[in-house]
């Protein structure tokens, strides 16, 4: 039942955001000869390279802001519906309510990050072109792995904050930074940027535009990350008094 | 005890909402809570729940920490603020909510729908203020709870709702729970309640069973030649005191014969004892103190329920418990 409700209060915003990843990397298929006439390069690109290009660029944008928004909700924000006494009086460890709304919402942010593995390939099937599924599920495991800790982000900011729109707001300014943060800190620290770790950078392979390996360590530490800060927002929520 | 609360305390920023409070609750009988606005019922009922953690001292649920999860399957309760999750109908809480309490009854849930006369179709968010009451109450008393703890109850309810609601309370008793309810409807209180706290800024100001206060609490009027002795009249048991001129006014809560005596003493013509309702010792419970210069004891100085009731005369003892 404690599932059922995370799904319930989490179900809108995940079909919405698989319907939007849906569209967009759809579309990016299918829209891929014009697309591809845009990159004045010779020779042309390929569409195995130019599905790279879509993995590390607009499905990245989309889906971290819409595990942004899947931290959204929880506890906090029942207090400000007033409903959180009567979640709070059941018998239920209040540690075990977070939990089970950060393991909900890390499920759907992997469920978003492995649908392009079916979209794309479909979609390439009705342009007359193919794409392997394996491939596809190696550009989306690392964005789901590694890029687990926009999810974090969003997780650790309901926990701050009790309004819903501040606390999506601020979760979305986080992932801006964090993607954001090669700008400010390459001086120091050259490889920081998430936004090239998630579409492979270095990884893919310019002619193929496959991944020719996964980059462990760094998933390691996007992972661990994430941990973190899915221990702090347990612990604050621990704190809290409703 | 079914509830005890050792120096309980409570503090937001600086600002004490609930001050060493000491609570025990008996078991098997309906306890109201009763207090104004803002005197820390509430704080003190979320810190039994563990919704609110004490700044120091403890709270006891069954013998057990109020942190105790398993305890909240003993324990029925109504929110303040009786809202539920708006996205479910009213049918899909009461199947969210059974598995969690090993011991719902479906009869006793069958009755209180019936009773109630809720609409399992409907959706939370579309109930009136008063069924989000009804089904919270429905929530709460289906799964025979050993201590139901209710925060005002009635709040939002019609006349017809709230007796059934008070009947409810009581079937809930005569099956052997406990009820600690908050309320600001005295005549509830002293309609179905044994037992009474009463809370006046975050400190349990009267406590004690509704029969000894019939018995006990009286107003004494006191009618002397000159100037009141109200100075002289600080006994224990006295709770508040106001002189008009050769008058005198007192509530007490006991110890009555020494205070007569002492008016007698000090003169007085006539010393007249009046039973006092449960409403007039709640006013006296939670009065402020008087403005400088008005002919008055300063209530707060009486406020204490440990006074020494038990002593011969008393002298000065209960005046100083302040």
């Amino acid at each position: 039942m404690i599932w059922y409700k995370a799904w319930l209060e989490s179900r809108t915003r995940f079909l919405i955001a698989a319907a939007l990843i849906a569209v967009v990397i759809g579309w990016a298929i299918l829209d891929s000869e014009n697309a591809m006439r845009r990159f004045d390069r010779r020779p042309p690109i390929t569409f195995e390279f130019y599905v790279s290009i879509v993995f590390a660029g607009r499905l990245q944008l989309v889906w971290a802001l819409a595990v942004a928004l899947l931290g959204a909700g929880g506890l906090l924000r029942e207090s400000s519906t007033a409903s959180v006494q009567f979640t709070l009086s059941l018998p239920v460890p209040r540690r075990r309510w977070t939990e089970v709304r950060a393991i909900m919402g890390a499920m759907q942010s992997i469920a978003l990050a492995m649908l392009p593995v079916l979209v794309v390939p479909l979609a390439a099937i009705a342009i007359g072109r193919s794409y392997p599924v394996w491939e596809a599920l190696k550009f989306c495991g690392l964005l789901a792995t590694a890029g687990l800790v926009c999810f974090g982000i969003g997780l650790l900011c309901s926990t701050l904050l009790a309004s819903e729109f501040s606390s999506i707001a601020m979760s979305a300014v986080a992932v801006y930074f964090l993607f954001t943060a090669d700008i400010y800190f390459y001086r120091w620290l050259p490889n920081v940027g998430i936004g090239d770790l998630l579409g492979g950078g270095r990884y893919v392979d310019r002619c193929t535009g496959f991944l020719t390996a996964w980059p462990w360590t760094a998933v390691a530490v996007s992972l661990c990350v994430t941990f973190a800060l899915y221990r702090v927002a347990v612990e604050m929520m621990e704190r809290r008094d409703f | 005890m079914i509830v005890e609360t050792r120096a309980l305390t409570k503090q937001y920023r600086g600002k004490l909402a609930v001050d060493s409070l000491d609570l025990v609750v008996p078991e098997a009988s309906i306890s109201a809570f009763l207090g104004p606005n803002g005197s820390g019922k509430t704080t003190t009922i979320k810190m039994l729940l563990d919704m609110v953690r004490p700044t120091s001292g403890e709270a006891l649920v069954f013998g057990e920490p109020a942190s105790t999860v398993s305890i909240r399957e003993r324990v029925g309760y109504v929110a303040e603020d009786k809202r539920l999750y708006g996205n479910m109908t009213v049918a899909r809480i009461l199947e969210f909510t059974r598995p969690f309490y090993p011991e719902w009854s479906r009869d006793r849930e069958r009755i209180l729908l019936q009773r109630f006369d809720l609409p399992l179709d409907r959706k939370v968010r579309a109930l009136s203020k008063g069924m989000h009451s009804k089904l919270a109450l429905v929530l709460a008393l289906s799964h025979r709870a050993q201590l139901l703890i209710l925060d005002e109850p009635g709040e939002g309810l019609d006349p017809v709702a709230n007796e059934q609601m008070l009947e409810s309370i009581v079937e809930a008793t005569g099956e052997g729970a406990a009820v600690f309810f908050s309320t600001h409807q005295v005549a509830e209180v002293e309609r179905i309640a044994d037992h009474v706290f009463i809370l006046s800024a975050g400190r349990l100001a009267f406590e004690g069973s509704l029969e000894d206060l019939r018995a006990n609490c009286r107003r004494v009027h006191a009618v002397f030649p000159g100037r009141a002795p109200l100075e002289d009249m600080r006994l224990p048991g006295v709770r508040t005191a106001t002189a008009d001129r050769n008058r005198l006014s007192i509530i007490a809560d006991g110890n009555l014969e020494t205070i007569e005596r002492r008016a007698r003493d000090l003169g007085a013509i006539s010393v007249d004892l009046e039973p006092l309702s449960l409403r007039e010792v709640f006013l006296a419970a939670v009065a402020e103190p008087l403005a400088a210069g008005q002919p008055a004891v300063d209530a707060k100085q009486y406020l204490r329920t440990s006074a020494p009731r038990e002593s011969g005369d008393g002298e000065g003892s209960g005046a100083e418990q302040s």
